[in-house]
């Protein structure tokens, strides 16, 4: 007990490093990333007047850049062509995003997830293990902007590129497939190409947390004679799920942010509406308009922010220190005890 | 487990060991697959890299040009896209956001687990809660802020800003949690050590394996960046790598053996920093995702 | 000892943080101060009104810098600048062909040569006494120009003279980045031999004159004179003119030369450039009192583009693409609009205009097979004005340029003789269309100047058809007329719906009518 309450004094004494300590982190944090947050939401509230592009002029226009974004436009009203073309880009954008975060995480968590199983089964005999999940993973190191310039010259329309030539040497097509020129399939490869890059990454997540599991439970499971389809789908998977919706949820904030490899895939001035995502949305309202469009790519900003710090909050509660929660819980039951106890004392 | 199926009768092992064979050749085949369209493409990159137009333009091929020196040449001479600026000023940024980011956050962590202070709770909370909030949600208020005070077209909002992350602090605490001996501490105290050169001579070493994980991702994150970087820079020669890569877009380049080699310069150095690399990231990524 | 240490740390970081905070604060009193001294400017521009009766108005601005600093997006003018201003000043000039990078087009991205590879641009060293000449040039197309100068501004480096387009020259001339030229002691006296477009042009809302043009842009239709003949029995461009008079005669001469080309070659080569002609014809601005115009014409224009691209009287090519350049060495198509910078043909290898290019240089494929007539209206096409910002600390060189380019006959006679361009002087035009002396070698040693002197007399363009809005009003044009032929649109109402609606995602202040 006593050592105890000199612990204590003595952490008392030493609190104030703890404060010292995290000051960087969070004045930079404060500074850089909350004030234009804060920032952000201001001007998704003003209407940016100043023609040029190093002075902010803002008016107070309520909440009319929501409005613009989020509801269906009045005909008759003044601002109805804002109105309209806002909604519609927000809208095109957000189908956009949503259509290729599918196309690419559901084939991938499957590809992943049977990998994964794979890797961790120790029944089978795999060699080079080590090598093939180090060379799964490496896309993911690549620069995205890389990647799309790649893509780009090895997708283009013209019977050059090296898909469309090799695809005519071996006689599987007669004429170049316009790969850039239809959205659907430009879509299709922007998904393949996240898939190609992220599907190691998430492979290795799962395996680590496969190897989480305790074995006793895949021992039981066969001594009980379950095969390993009954294994895959009665054990692994369910005690994956946290590991699973973390994977799901951080994915899709990810894609949520998808940008470089969207964006770049547009080659030229005319970005092409078919493939821009959220994150690109805000980008060219903000830096295409002829005045800095402030108002509607910050009112886009803040529905990003709240859409991401909604699936964000589920993220939290997985990531949540469970041991520190048990420890105060434990730590309130036992002062309980301990004042019962007091009082106890004191009965007697 | 295998030892288990050992008791089973012979013939039914025989069965399975043979079953289990096929099963180990077929995911091996499998995975070579996988490995091969990993490969393939940035294999095709450098082949082309070496290879003049034409020749790329008659078709795809495994075996290397003797082109690229020419192909090298012609891409230095050209006028909005300079690799060796691009590579310097993106080993610029990333070197120097990486370290600081690295440090700051161990400093953070470290201040979470070793000391017990009123804020520790909320504070951690509160980096848990920014954890997921993308950069994208305050762009808009962050380059309006940097050109307000005048660091737009600088390398300031590139690097400052990087030093405040949430997930390498999460990641570090999360390290220091299960591995970090704070009786090592009280230690250092008894010898008169003051705190911050414990955080510097004791806390740092111990850290040395999360801090060098998350300093390569760090380094990784922040080279390729292009969101915020093309928000911020207009001027060519300040142009980070990724944006010298996005001029090479442009159908107006014909020249495909050098558009090529600008891509591959972007990537190839990366690719073989990664396989020197390969074994702490590996780990490091599986690190990330024991989150039970 | 360890709290000192900590202390020092946290001294740094305050100092850091503080460090910031008065960036704020001198940022803050760095603009008041600029705003000052913009308004004293404005202030002092009205003292002059008083005294702009006089014809040499004395210089405001300080003329103390140690390099002058010519922008513009391309090297154009900062080359002309090094090639004859500096030398007759008495000043030395190098040029390093090959050394200064690449070519570029209007879109930013390298000009090739028939082997692919990159043209290459000269370097240019230049001195003149003990000032320094910097050429600050970007390398990009026009119409990126104003995201380059933004941050050229902002970044505060010298700048004493820079270079603005139509599309957007009332975005600078409007801004605190322009000043009246009266503060480098002119006044739209000394330019009174200027043609008047280019005049109204560069006079800011608030009536000074804050810039001027060294070329006026009169355009008119380029021809295969081969073609002409073999497909229409044409033989000189009078006969020409008579077959592209007006749109309606445009149209059949074009069907008759698709028709006996065997559905080959179309009369012109791109949308953009009939759009062109179009757009200096229209009776209203695209924004007028604020509120976006739909004049008949920009609907007239979808449809006679729609017909025009169905019958194959147009090609399908886009303006400043590779395939515009290569058109020129086919019969895929008889001719091109092209304005005076288009024209320029020196005989030589390098400082030719587009139209040379398209030819496949010179000696190319069709150089010397081309001629020019009027066309359907008249139509002017782009000219670059120079403009003086407030911050400029070269005032007399400054004035020097200007006057040696836009203002003195002596000077603008010698630099139209050497490259065919066509300089903003009226007298000179004159002199050089009576002289005669104007051989194009691409145009057959036809004289431009004869035809496009003629244009610019006739070009009415009040400046109020030019408005600060047009470029970005353009861009969202050309992407609407360019999806109607594509039949994105089922009619020319649906295309302008959705013009409307890019219109006005892209330029909040204004209203669009329903």
């Amino acid at each position: 007990m006593a050592s105890n309450a000199q612990r204590r004094i003595k952490h008392v004494s030493y609190a104030k490093y703890g404060y010292f300590f995290i000051i960087p982190f969070f004045l930079v944090y404060f500074i850089f990333s909350f004030y234009p947050l804060v920032n952000t939401m201001r001007y998704s509230v003003e209407k940016n007047l100043s023609k040029e592009a190093t002075i902010y002029d803002g008016e107070f226009v309520g909440l009319d850049n929501y409005k613009h974004i989020l509801t269906s436009p009045d005909k008759n009203a003044e601002d109805y062509y804002v109105h309209a073309g806002m909604r519609e880009g927000f809208l095109r954008a957000l189908s956009n995003t949503f259509k290729i975060w599918v196309m690419n995480f559901f084939p991938q968590m499957i590809l992943s997830m049977i990998l994964a199983v794979w890797f961790t089964d120790a029944k089978l005999k795999i060699p080079a293990k080590g090598f093939f999940k180090v060379v799964m993973y490496m896309p993911n190191i690549i620069t995205a902007a890389s990647v799309a310039v790649l893509a780009l010259k090895m997708f283009s329309n013209d019977s050059f590129s090296i898909v469309n030539n090799t695809l005519l040497n071996w006689g599987l097509i007669d004429e170049p497939i316009q790969f850039l020129a239809d959205m659907k399939l430009k879509r299709t490869i922007i998904a393949g190409i996240q898939i190609w890059m992220w599907f190691g990454n998430t492979m290795i997540l799962l395996m680590s947390g496969i190897a989480g599991i305790n074995p006793s439970l895949f021992e039981a499971a066969n001594i009980d004679g379950a095969n390993s389809r009954q294994v895959f789908f009665r054990v692994t998977v369910p005690l994956l799920r946290p590991i699973l919706l973390f994977t799901l949820v951080t994915s899709l904030i990810g894609g949520m942010q998808m940008f470089d490899i969207p964006y770049l895939f547009n080659p030229g001035t005319n970005r092409s509406p078919g493939t821009q995502t959220i994150a690109a949305f805000i980008y060219q309202i903000y830096m295409e308009s002829r005045i800095k469009n402030t108002g509607h790519s910050g009112a886009a900003s803040v529905v990003l922010f709240i859409i991401t710090a909604a699936l964000g909050s589920i993220v939290f509660y997985i990531n949540r220190d469970k041991d520190e929660i048990a420890a105060k819980k434990q730590l309130k039951k036992l002062r309980k005890q301990a004042a019962k106890k007091a009082h106890g004392g004191l009965g007697l | 487990m295998s030892k288990n199926s050992m008791k089973e009768s012979y013939k039914i092992k025989d069965n399975y060991n043979t079953s289990i064979k096929i099963k180990s050749l077929v995911i091996t085949l499998i995975c070579l697959i996988l490995t091969i369209i990993c490969l393939l493409p940035i294999y095709l990159l450098v082949i082309n890299a070496t290879r003049n137009t034409s020749d790329i333009l008659n078709g795809a091929t495994l075996i290397p040009g003797n082109e690229t020196l020419n192909n090298y040449k012609n891409l230095m001479a050209l006028d909005g896209f300079n690799a060796l600026t691009g590579f310097k000023n993106s080993f610029i940024i990333s070197g120097s956001a990486a370290l600081l980011s690295v440090f700051i956050s161990a400093l953070t962590a470290y201040a979470l687990v070793v000391y017990d202070f009123k804020l520790r709770g909320p504070a951690f909370t509160f980096i848990l809660a920014v954890l997921m909030i993308p950069t994208q949600v305050s762009a808009i208020g962050f380059v309006q802020f940097m050109i307000k005070i005048g660091f737009f077209n600088t390398y300031v909002p590139l690097i400052v800003p990087a030093m405040a992350a949430p997930s390498t602090v999460f990641f570090i605490r999360q390290f220091m949690k299960s591995s970090f001996p704070l009786d090592i501490v009280e230690a250092a105290r008894i010898d008169g050590s003051s705190e911050f050169r414990t955080f510097l001579t004791i806390g740092i070493p111990l850290l040395k394996p999360a801090m060098s994980v998350q300093l390569i991702f760090a380094f990784i994150a922040n080279w390729n960046n292009f969101f915020t970087p093309s928000l911020i820079i207009t001027r060519t020669e300040k142009y980070t790598l990724p944006m010298m890569i996005n001029t090479l877009s442009s159908d107006r380049y014909t020249d495909y053996g050098m558009v090529y080699m600008g891509i591959a310069l972007s990537i190839v150095p990366l690719i073989v920093v990664y396989f020197i690399l390969s074994k702490y990231i590996i780990e490091g990524v599986a690190l990330g995702g024991v989150k039970e | 000892m360890s709290i000192k240490k900590t202390l020092a740390l946290i001294a740094a970081l305050t100092l850091i943080s503080t460090a910031f905070v008065g960036c704020d604060k001198n940022k803050d009193s760095s603009k008041a101060s600029t705003s000052d001294s913009s308004s004293k400017a404005s202030s002092s521009d009205g003292g002059d009104s008083s005294s702009s009766g006089g014809s040499s108005a004395e210089i405001k601005l300080p003329t103390s810098g140690k390099t002058f600093t010519v922008m513009s997006w391309n090297d154009e003018f900062p080359k002309m600048v090094a090639n004859y201003y500096i030398p007759d000043e008495g000043g030395t000039v190098e040029i390093k062909p090959g050394e200064g990078g690449d070519i570029v087009d209007e879109d930013g991205n390298p000009v090739t040569d028939e082997d692919g590879n990159v043209k290459k641009k000269d370097l240019v060293v230049a001195s003149l006494g003990d000032v320094e000449y910097k050429a600050q040039f970007f390398g990009v197309g026009g119409g990126q120009a104003s995201q380059y100068y933004d941050a050229y501004f902002l970044s505060g480096e010298d700048v004493d003279l820079y270079c603005v387009e139509a599309d957007f020259a009332l975005t600078y001339l409007n801004s605190s980045y322009a000043a009246p030229l009266s503060d480098v002691g002119l006044t739209k006296e000394d330019f009174s031999k200027n043609y008047d477009y280019t005049l109204e042009i560069g006079t800011a809302e608030d009536g000074t004159l804050k810039g001027v043009s060294f070329q006026a842009a009169p355009g008119g239709f380029v021809y295969r004179s081969d073609l002409a003949e073999k497909y229409l029995g044409v033989k000189t461009p009078d006969e020409m003119q008579a077959k592209v008079k007006d749109w309606d005669t445009f149209k059949e001469t074009a069907k008759t030369v698709y028709d006996a080309s065997s559905n080959e070659t179309a009369l012109t080569s791109t949308l953009g450039g009939i759009w062109q002609v179009f757009s200096s014809a229209r009776d209203k601005a695209w924004v007028t009192d604020g509120t976006l115009n739909i004049s008949d014409d920009v609907k007239n224009f979808l449809t006679f583009a729609k017909e025009m691209t169905d019958n194959g009287y147009v090609t399908k090519v886009n303006q400043w693409s590779d395939s515009w350049y290569a058109l020129g060495q086919t019969d895929q198509t008889m001719g091109y609009f092209v304005s005076t910078w288009g024209l320029k043909d020196t005989g030589t290898k390098n400082g030719n205009g587009f139209m040379t290019d398209a030819a496949g240089a010179v000696g190319g494929a069709t150089y010397g097979k081309w001629a020019i007539c009027e066309g359907p209206q008249p139509y002017f096409w782009g000219g670059t004005w120079l403009v003086v910002p407030p911050s400029c600390d070269n005032a007399d060189l400054a004035k020097g340029v200007l006057e040696y380019f836009c203002k003195n006959d002596e000077s603008m006679k010698k630099y139209a003789e050497k490259t065919g361009d066509f300089v903003n002087n009226k007298d000179v035009m004159a002199e050089l269309v009576t002289a005669g002396t104007n051989k194009n070698g691409n145009l057959g040693g036809q004289d431009q100047f004869q035809v496009l002197n003629k244009v610019a007399e006739k070009i009415t363009m009040n400046s109020s058809l030019i408005t600060e809005y047009d470029a970005s009003i353009k861009a969202s044009f050309q992407t609407v007329y360019g999806d109607y032929v594509e039949n994105k649109y089922d009619s020319v109402d649906a295309a302008i719906e959705a013009f409307k609606k890019d219109v006005a995602t892209k330029n909040t202040d204004i209203k669009i009518p329903s």
